[in-house]
């Protein structure tokens, strides 16, 4: 009896002790994952403790660490920079030691102002706007009865008064003085740090990151050391030409500041760094005329200096176009650091954490398309490189600022490459299909449930003349996508540009049928809107002889059945995982200083030409059609008056704000079908709504 | 402290206006009559809740909400609890938000004019049929 007793006392305690442990794990797994950085902080306590002696501490460090990257999947990640460009392809399943590509990391935007990015970065929260079919399930219709009408007739009557939005409202901030943008604004000396907030969260979960920065360009470069974390191991490699003769002084400057901090990192950092210049690989194979030796070049870049002259025959140096996988790449870093007799300093391990991917199949999946071009516009420099993620199902090609000249010589090369293939089953098919059969080797894999959808980041932002067609007919692309946070400063992307690839997919089969596969495979779940930017010029109210320079400003929308753009302008960071594609949406407008957040959703009211002029001081009703000329003033809507500001900004309307500057009402163009003739579309103009935007930490409360 | 509260409430306020509104018809859907979002949104929550539909089809509940069988209750509460919809996971806090919405799309498609295009008047029929039951639905759900 006693026995029993005994043991069901030693039982009790077990299953105490079980549970909480239980309670206590999943607690601290809980907080982990919802708090990082007081995770770091206890990670780099248990750093500061000497590890040989303390095996337990440096147990709990492996046990941490262990659980940071449990649960990690593929992803990719176009970040939200305002006006630059950074992507992120993260590598995780099949994986010991994860590892990222990061493809840039930069933006022109001096400050994409500092309260939208809280806002954007406060809002972890993802939502999907594209979203994978599943065909499993079939509706249940539901058997309403004849008088279902009446019933819900009387449920409306008895409804509660809608619900009113409320709008925060603020009397005004301290925000320097900025003109009329979405989300973006630049000509503010100090950079807004916010900016790499949500890069710096997903690189602290990996340790190893390979950086590619695809040209010499500041806002492809500018913000990496702000983004990277102390605790990843890094291997950058710097393509283009970074010693070319430049007017900006700004480009000078963020390329020596680039070559500091990676001076520095190796310096000071426990983790390993290494940095590479493939542009300026010299093999003994190539290039006789060059008497250049790269390890000039790189010791040039460890040990900057802005007063340090420049590795002699830099300027006379041809390098040889790359073009395979980053297995191969990496195979030839390797080799030329051994040639060049480029060894190892001490901080730098003798088995470099890349070495353990070099034979790993992932590393195969990332193909540079085009590396080492040689053009007189730095642009040109930039590489092209595709990332197959076949957890994903998905391909992702990143452009940089790629021009149509860079695509066509590819196409050139690609078809040689393809015809000289070692493939006997090759040996049948035409030179487009050996071409086509090449390509899709590299971007596409075997899928059971659905084909591997491509998307391709447009070259420069979606700016005007960056159109290319052997770019489209070489990737064939499902979707694009543009990395512009949009903004006054250049107006990217252009609307003409999109037009003409929206053209392209309609009139050319290969691509229409591309859209039918991905329309088949999936849907629009919320609205995804974007911005672009048409420029023309109009004579001045005041002297018709005076031309002024306008942008027109359109709304899109992604919609089914068209060509899907993915842009970051108003979806903010768009985030990619096997069955969805998310953003963050949160959508301003600044002007002056202040942040407006705007309904998409509904125009507040329409412009219609072909109505009677609206007279001065006139009041508009909700949701109606009317004609306001150029020389109305002032406006009255929804009981409040409006005055017009900023003529020559956001087309010729400008925009209307009210005399406390709490709301605004923004002038856009839609794009819709013309209802007679379907092949046809229209353009209206509408007027959006904005409601000024809280700032944080001042409240109206507050400020009584 | 004060700011912390304020500054959670000023967050939450925006995430819900950010991302409500699944089911609100936006200007580009109303010009272009383009409703196979809304009504593939609709029939999502139908293919999710289809065994607890068939139930209420069952038990007859929409002819007469007020006395649901117990079966039928027990069908809505879990109609209520699975969040794998579309509509339930993001109007899940926010029942009066979602009523005001199926409202307007019950009123819009009782007046959209689509008797010249037959692909269009299914789709509506369809989407009417939908957004009255699931208004009974929302109504039983939440009394």
């Amino acid at each position: 009896m006693q026995l029993i007793f005994s043991l069901k006392k030693v039982s009790t305690s077990f299953i105490l002790v079980t549970l909480i442990t239980i309670i206590s794990s999943s607690f601290n797994s809980n907080a982990s994952e919802e708090k990082p950085d007081s995770k770091k902080r206890s990670i780099s306590h248990v750093e500061d403790v000497d590890s040989s002696e303390e095996p337990k501490a440096k147990r709990l460090k492996v046990d941490q660490e262990t659980k940071k990257e449990e649960g990690l999947k593929d992803a990719f990640y176009i970040f939200n920079v305002g006006q630059g460009n950074s992507q992120l392809a993260l590598y995780a399943e099949g994986l010991d030691e994860p590892f990222g590509v990061l493809y840039d990391c930069g933006t022109s935007a001096q400050t994409v102002s500092d309260k939208i990015l809280k806002f954007q970065s406060a809002n972890k929260k993802k939502k999907a706007f594209l979203v994978k079919n599943d065909f499993s399930r079939q509706p249940e219709q539901p058997a309403l009865p004849s008088s279902a009408a009446t019933a819900t007739s009387e449920t409306k009557k008895q409804e509660t008064p809608p619900i009113e939005e409320k709008h925060s409202t603020h009397s005004g901030g301290s925000s320097p003085s900025s003109q009329g943008s979405l989300s973006n604004e630049a000509k503010i000396e100090k950079r807004a740090i916010s900016i790499t907030t949500g890069i710096r969260a997903e690189l602290q979960k990996i340790k190893n990151l390979f950086v590619i920065l695809s040209h010499p360009d500041k806002d492809h470069i500018n913000l990496l050391e702000e983004s990277l974390p102390n605790n990843l191991n890094i291997l950058f490699i710097l393509c283009g030409n970074f010693f070319m003769e430049s007017e900006s002084d700004d480009l000078k400057t963020d390329v020596g500041n680039l070559f500091s901090f990676i001076e520095k990192r190796k310096k000071t950092s426990n983790k390993e760094t290494y940095v590479t210049l493939p542009y300026f690989w010299t093999l003994k194979s190539i290039n006789p005329y060059s008497s250049l030796r790269y390890h000039a070049v790189e010791s040039y870049v460890s040990s900057y200096s802005s007063s340090n002259s420049l590795p002699q025959d830099v300027d006379r140096h041809i390098p040889e176009a790359y073009q395979g996988d980053f297995s191969t790449f990496l195979t030839r870093m390797v080799e030329v650091k051994r040639q060049e007799g480029i060894k190892d300093k001490p901080k730098e391990s003798d088995n470099p954490f890349y070495a353990q991917y070099i034979e790993k199949p992932h590393l195969k999946d990332i193909y540079l398309w085009s590396m080492n071009h040689i053009s007189d516009d730095i642009n040109n420099h930039s590489a092209v490189i595709s990332f197959r993620m076949p957890n994903l199902e998905k391909t992702f090609i990143c452009t940089g600022d790629a021009g149509p000249e860079v695509f066509q010589r590819l196409q050139k090369k690609v078809s040689k490459k393809s015809s000289h293939q070692d493939d006997a089953s090759m040996d049948l098919v035409s030179p487009q299909e050996a071409m086509r059969h090449f390509i899709d080797t590299q971007l596409l894999g075997k899928s059971d449930s659905a084909p591997y959808i491509v998307l391709l980041m447009l070259p420069h932002h979606g700016a005007k003349g960056n159109f290319s067609l052997p770019m489209l007919d070489l990737f064939m692309p499902h979707l694009l996508g543009i990395s512009a946070g949009a903004g006054t400063m250049y107006n990217h992307p252009d609307t003409t540009l999109i037009k003409r690839y929206e053209d392209e997919y309609i009139k050319s089969p290969h691509l229409s049928q591309k859209l039918t596969e991905f329309w088949k495979y999936y849907s629009g779940d919320l609205d995804h809107y974007y911005i672009t930017f048409k420029d023309k010029t109009e004579a001045t109210p005041l002297n018709p002889t005076q031309k002024t320079s306008l942008q027109q400003a359109r709304l899109n929308l992604l919609n089914e059945g068209n060509l899907p753009i993915l842009a970051t302008g108003i979806a903010g960071t768009i985030y990619v995982d096997k069955d969805s594609y998310y953003g963050q949406y949160i959508s301003y407008f600044q002007h002056e200083g202040k942040s407006y957040k705007i309904r998409f959703k509904k125009a507040a009211f329409e412009q219609d030409r072909s109505l009677a002029q609206l007279m001065e001081g006139a009041e508009i009703l909700k949701n109606t059609k009317v004609n306001l000329p150029n020389n109305i003033q002032k406006i009255k809507y929804k009981g409040i008056e409006f005055t017009r500001k900023k003529r020559n900004i956001f087309d010729i309307n400008g925009i209307f704000l009210s005399a406390d500057d709490k709301q605004l009402l923004l002038p856009l163009d839609i794009k819709y079908k013309d209802e007679h003739d379907k092949k046809k579309s229209k353009s209206i103009g509408k007027f959006y709504m904005g409601h000024q935007v809280i700032e944080e930490g001042e409240t109206p409360h507050e400020k009584m | 402290m004060k700011k912390c509260k304020l500054l959670f409430i000023f967050l939450s306020l925006f995430s819900i206006e950010a991302w409500g509104g699944l089911l609100e018809m936006n200007d580009f859907e109303r010009e272009d009559r383009k409703f196979n979002r809304i009504l593939r949104i609709l029939k999502d929550f139908y293919s999710v809740n289809a065994d607890q539909i068939k139930i209420l089809n069952e038990e007859k509940f929409f002819h007469n909400i007020a006395t649901a069988s117990s079966r039928a209750q027990e069908a809505l509460i879990k109609i209520r609890s699975n969040q794998k919809a579309r509509i339930t996971e993001n109007y899940s806090k926010k029942p009066q938000k979602l009523k005001k919405h199926l409202l307007k799309l019950q009123t819009y498609f009782e007046a959209v004019e689509v008797e010249d295009k037959p692909d269009l008047k299914q789709q509506v029929t369809d989407i009417l049929e939908y957004t009255k039951a699931l208004i009974l639905i929302l109504k039983a759900i939440w009394r």
